[in-house]
């Protein structure tokens, strides 16, 4: 399975390099046009119509800097990304591109104090364990300050539709992406799939390809946070996990544009594809960046849901993936026929 | 000065239309500005960009006004057919308890908050609108999530005061067509910028900027009157004549434009106040956009700002079109 892949892939903001080759490998073949932009991202074009659609997904995933090297021989990280404190001690977690293992280290449990367990260990004292004793044995590993680190979290399928892997924002939209280009035909359009990079740092990539490709419509294909769990009062669950792809109202970084908003709900209704709305307004997606270039990109995004987002191991179900592959490629289609012109 | 002054910012200040919503704005801002310029259009963000061709010889000046208004977003629907909201622009859950919104699909409802002890505990989380529904199915039959609802309330005129919501910026756009219809022969084209979600970021503005290539920019848009009691302290006040922007959090006032302004208004003895805000403006986006535009920003006073009952004074809007007319009267030439 080609998120599986993705999942297993590391990337952190301007780190892309593993997942763009896999994207390479896959597509190369399939479309009619593949380059890299000086910034890193990776862009395919199919067809040559009058409209240009562009669909994007970052390549890019929340993880760490290494940010120092203790005499004593442990690593300080750093975080890329938002990265919740209360999810971190005692995760395994990869070095480098070459993943040499390490473990997030906090004091034993027989050592600390009743306050001690009831509070969150702060980020800053936190480290990575090796093993090394001192920073000699660190550096012999070819370890530096300003390499990679991530999850240490393996792709696997935990029943028929529910996966659990690392990375699937927005691995998972990458995927979707991949998908659309690789399973449909738009002769009539002009499609560019951009897999942006850096957009967990601010949108980056993504404003740089929307103003290289200057597209007339554009879709950000994202996986975003879901709350249907154990816990949470079902009016606050955000999104579900399970019910379908979602479409965006409302974020900090943009306003769907209310046109193209209005024809994806249509083209979900016409053709019986189950899905929802996303019933939080915080955070941000490439939509928002691509928007404002130029003299303006019609955008919105489409995402699928996730639990556990930004965490060492998400959840996604499979059907809100093929959901949202059945979505994208039916909007297309629609502008491809002329029905929808941007 | 026409007395249509008065009368358009009412006019208005009536539309519907929050950020990213602004059709029905737009609209009727195209049929107002179309006698008095030579193109009418919209660009794929959705500002409305109207332009009124030079003499020949002179400068590209951009003039802009967001054309939004605050607002919220239907977010959630309660089993009891209770919406819960989300901010758009500079929307307060405080300023909003009590008050009549309506939204887009022309459906009304009150807002108001789920009990609190004390006015601290309100927020937008608590802060729901009731549209008279029983069920959250008979809500979304009328508010599909996603819809946007704005203040309705009357303007009201007390001699030179206004008083309604949405002046932020309604009052800006409106100052734009004066100077629309009050612009005799001048050598620059001048491009009139209606931009879309000015309250949220701000957005538009750049866009439009970026797709005009103007040579220099002039942002029209409301700011915080100092004057109200315990206000953040800044030096303006309603009456005292348009506020030329040196600073915000986004922005620092070209030397060369606002020396301009400065001089001009000197020159013309057309009183201005000075301003130094902490927000950011559409100066920010437009400042930026492109090869960068020279900017300066005409701002009025207003009291209240983000309430149904914002308080503009009519005589600095008069300024502040009077002030731009004599600006496009002038070479604009920046050493």
């Amino acid at each position: 399975m080609l998120l599986e892949r993705l999942s297993n892939a590391c990337g952190v903001p301007g780190r892309e390099d593993e997942v763009r080759a896999i994207l390479k490998e896959v597509l190369a073949d399939q479309v009619d046009e593949l380059w890299s932009d000086p910034m890193g991202n990776l862009i395919v074009r199919k067809g040559s119509g009058p409209t240009k659609v562009m669909l994007d997904a970052h390549m890019d995933e929340v993880g760490f800097l290494i940010g120092d090297i203790t005499a004593e021989g442990y690593v300080i990280l750093k975080k890329i990304g938002g990265l919740d404190d209360r999810v971190l001690p005692g995760r395994q977690v990869w070095l480098t591109d070459r993943r040499i293992p390490g473990v997030l280290g906090a004091k034993a449990w027989h050592l600390t104090s009743a306050d001690e367990r009831s509070k969150v260990i702060p980020f800053d004292e936190m480290y990575v364990d090796l093993g090394c004793r001192n920073r000699a044995e660190v550096e012999a590993l070819g370890i530096e300050p300003g390499e990679p680190a991530y999850f240490a979290t393996t792709f696997e399928p935990f029943s028929e539709k529910v996966v659990k892997g690392k990375a699937f924002d927005d691995r998972v939209g990458c995927a979707v992406l991949a998908r659309v280009l690789l399973e449909f035909d738009h002769p009539g359009i002009t499609l560019y799939g951009a897999f942006t990079c850096q957009e967990e740092v601010g949108l980056r990539g993504a404003r740089v390809a929307a103003y290289n490709l200057n597209p007339d419509v554009a879709i950000a294909l994202e996986g975003t946070g879901s709350a249907n769990v154990a816990g949470v009062d079902p009016f606050d669950s955000i999104t579900n996990m399970g019910e379908g792809p979602v479409i965006s109202l409302m974020d900090a970084s943009g306003i769907p544009n209310k046109r193209v908003w209005d024809e994806l709900v249509a083209v979900a209704q016409k053709h019986e594809i189950r899905y929802q709305h996303r019933r939080l307004t915080a955070g941000g997606t490439d939509a928002g960046g691509i928007a404002l270039q130029r003299a303006g990109v019609p955008a919105c995004t489409v995402s699928v849901p996730c639990r556990y987002i930004h965490t060492n191991a998400a959840l996604c179900n499979l059907d809100d993936v093929e959901g949202a592959v059945q979505l994208v490629h039916r909007f297309l289609e629609r502008v491809e026929k002329g029905d929808f012109r941007p | 000065m026409s007395s249509k002054l008065l009368e358009r910012v009412q006019r208005l200040a009536a539309l519907w239309g929050p950020s990213g919503r602004e059709q029905k704005v737009s609209a009727a801002l195209e049929e107002l500005i179309t006698p008095f310029v030579d193109e009418v259009k919209q660009d794929r963000f959705g500002n409305l960009l109207a332009i009124k061709k030079g003499q020949g010889g002179g400068r590209r000046v951009l003039l802009t006004a967001h054309m939004d208004t605050a607002g919220a977003l239907a977010l959630n629907v309660s089993e009891k057919g209770l919406i819960y909201l989300a901010p758009v622009g500079g929307f307060k859950a405080h300023y909003a308890v009590g008050q009549r919104v309506v939204w887009g699909s022309g459906v009304v409802g009150v807002l108001q908050c789920e009990h609190a002890e004390e006015a601290k505990e309100i927020d937008m989380k608590r802060l729901f609108c009731d549209i008279g529904a029983t069920s959250k199915e008979e809500a979304l039959d009328n508010v599909a999530l996603g819809d946007m609802c704005t203040f309705v309330a009357d303007a009201q005129v007390m001699e030179d005061l206004i008083v309604a919501p949405g002046l932020d910026n309604r009052a800006g756009c409106a100052v734009l067509l004066e100077v629309a219809e009050h612009l005799a022969g001048t050598e620059h084209e001048v491009v009139f910028a209606f931009t879309s979600q000015g309250e949220v970021a701000p957005r538009g503005g750049g866009v439009a900027a970026y797709g005009t290539e103007p040579d220099i920019a002039f942002v029209v848009d409301t700011t915080l009157s100092g004057d109200i009691p315990r206000a953040p302290k800044v030096a303006t006040r309603l009456g005292g004549g348009p506020a030329l922007k040196l600073k915000d959090a986004g922005y620092m006032a070209h030397h060369g434009v606002a020396s301009l302004v400065q001089g001009v208004a000197e020159e013309q003895a057309i009183p201005v106040q000075l301003e130094i805000a902490s927000g950011v403006s559409e100066a920010q986006v437009v400042s930026l956009a492109g090869q960068g535009v020279p900017t300066a920003v005409i701002d009025i006073p207003v009291r209240y700002r983000g309430t149904a009952g914002e308080m503009v004074n009519l005589r600095d809007l008069h300024g502040a079109a009077d002030l731009l007319l004599k600006l496009l009267g002038n070479p604009l030439s920046l050493s």
